[in-house]
């Protein structure tokens, strides 16, 4: 390689600063009286000149949300999202969140059932209807219709405050099929005793209960609660 | 302090592209999208190319971010990748270039009269007495970078457009220093004298 050579190589690192301060002096001086190098080296300032001037590249507008879709689509964002949550969020084993989650699942399926068990319990819980009769032989036409609707008629366990109006007041516990609730009411009306009961049989399962006080004579029958 | 705040902020970025968030990959999109486009839009000449490519980039660094060992930038690593995946793409598209020739070669061959179908597609290399301003200079130099050889084309891209250390493009090339001047001055050159009788026109 030529002195001439030599320096035509290191005409870039010239412009780029990177040569050291002697390469440089002697450079200059080359450049002082070599036309040839003077003029390669002013063809090349200036073409970096234009190079460096050109504006930025961008990428175009949609190129982020196209990308994404992309990325998505590819399944590439979304697995791997959910991945990093559960580690980040879960430090164990997917087999003890799930044994986790299948417990509690149970718990609130069970406390769910209890609920309603507590529930059906309530509505059976209710106080039952009541019938007010104004003698003994209405008494035994009711429990007449009792039988024939095939309920049965029993005490009902405790008798009425004595300071009660009723004075010698009791109670019978009525039973009564639900299936014949249509029919016993049928049967009260016959019998002109007016309760105000319900078309449709009070909730719950099972047969239902009435109570039935007593009046005494001359009283006049009071509505039921 | 501002090239530390930097690599602070990358380190975080990685640490979250790990674990595979979402957000850290639209930071990293949003943050390197113009230069990989650039450098592929570059290296390609062809836009739809390039923004394919680019996507492919984006798409391979989020895949391999767990074998990436933090040795290098992350800008400097998403560049090799970027380089890779350009020098990948230009041997498909010479391969399939030099495809399609051959078959209308063949074509031209059972041309009875051997009528003058093919016409060699030159380079469009404008003419000097188009006028050069302006927009016209860019796409004059675009033009002229895109005809350099690919090796030359890197190097031009990386240090005169990305204004790369050289350290940086020796990390991103794997060619030692020495190589990388000598190469990149001889690039100049070529692209300097490519360029003389639109730059004395201007």
């Amino acid at each position: 390689m030529t002195e001439h050579e030599r320096f035509q190589a290191i005409l870039s690192d010239y412009l780029d600063g990177e040569l050291s301060e002697q390469d440089c002096d002697q450079l200059e001086a080359h450049l002082a009286e070599c036309d040839a190098c003077s003029h390669q080296l002013a063809l090349l300032r200036r073409a970096l000149q234009v190079v460096h001037d050109l504006p930025q590249v961008r990428a175009p507008a949609h190129f982020a949300s196209r990308l994404r879709r992309r990325a998505r689509r590819s399944g590439l964002l979304s697995r791997r999202r959910r991945k990093a949550l559960w580690r980040m969020s879960m430090p164990f084993s997917s087999t003890m969140v799930m044994s986790v989650l299948l417990a509690s699942v149970g718990a609130l399926l069970i406390v769910v059932f209890m609920l309603q068990k507590q529930i059906e319990l309530l509505i059976e819980h209710q106080p039952p209807p009541r019938l007010q009769v104004s003698s003994i032989q209405e008494m035994e036409e009711l429990a007449r219709a009792i039988w024939d609707c095939g309920g049965r008629v029993g005490l009902a366990g405790h008798s009425l405050d004595a300071a009660s109006p009723l004075g010698d007041a009791w109670e019978l516990d009525l039973e009564i099929p639900r299936t014949a609730w249509r029919d016993f009411q049928l049967a009260l009306e016959r019998l002109d005793l007016h309760a105000q009961l319900d078309p449709e049989p009070p909730t719950g399962t099972g047969a239902i209960h009435l109570l039935v006080q007593r009046m005494p004579p001359g009283e006049p029958a009071r509505q039921p609660d | 302090m501002r090239a530390e705040d930097d690599i602070q902020a990358e380190r975080q970025i990685v640490e979250a592209l790990k674990r595979g968030e979402e957000t850290a990959f639209v930071i990293l999109v949003r943050t390197h999208q113009h230069r990989v486009y650039g450098l592929c839009l570059r290296m390609l000449a062809d836009r739809q190319e390039a923004e394919d490519l680019a996507q492919e980039v984006f798409l391979t660094v989020f895949r391999a971010i767990q074998d990436f060992r933090e040795e290098s930038r992350l800008s400097t690593w998403l560049y090799r990748i970027t380089r890779n995946h350009c020098l990948n793409r230009l041997k498909f598209l010479k391969r399939r270039a030099h495809e399609k020739q051959l078959s209308f070669e063949d074509a031209r061959q059972a041309d009875l009269h051997g009528q003058a179908i093919h016409r060699p597609v030159a380079a469009q290399v404008p003419r000097p007495d188009r006028l050069v301003e302006g927009k016209q200079i860019e796409a004059i130099v675009n033009d002229q970078i895109a005809a350099l050889n690919e090796e030359h084309r890197e190097l031009v891209v990386l240090r005169d457009l990305e204004h790369l250390s050289y350290e940086e493009i020796r990390s991103i090339t794997g060619l030692p220093i020495g190589t990388i001047k000598s190469r990149l001055h001889r690039a100049r050159m070529d692209l300097a004298r490519r360029m003389a009788p639109f730059l004395e026109e201007a």
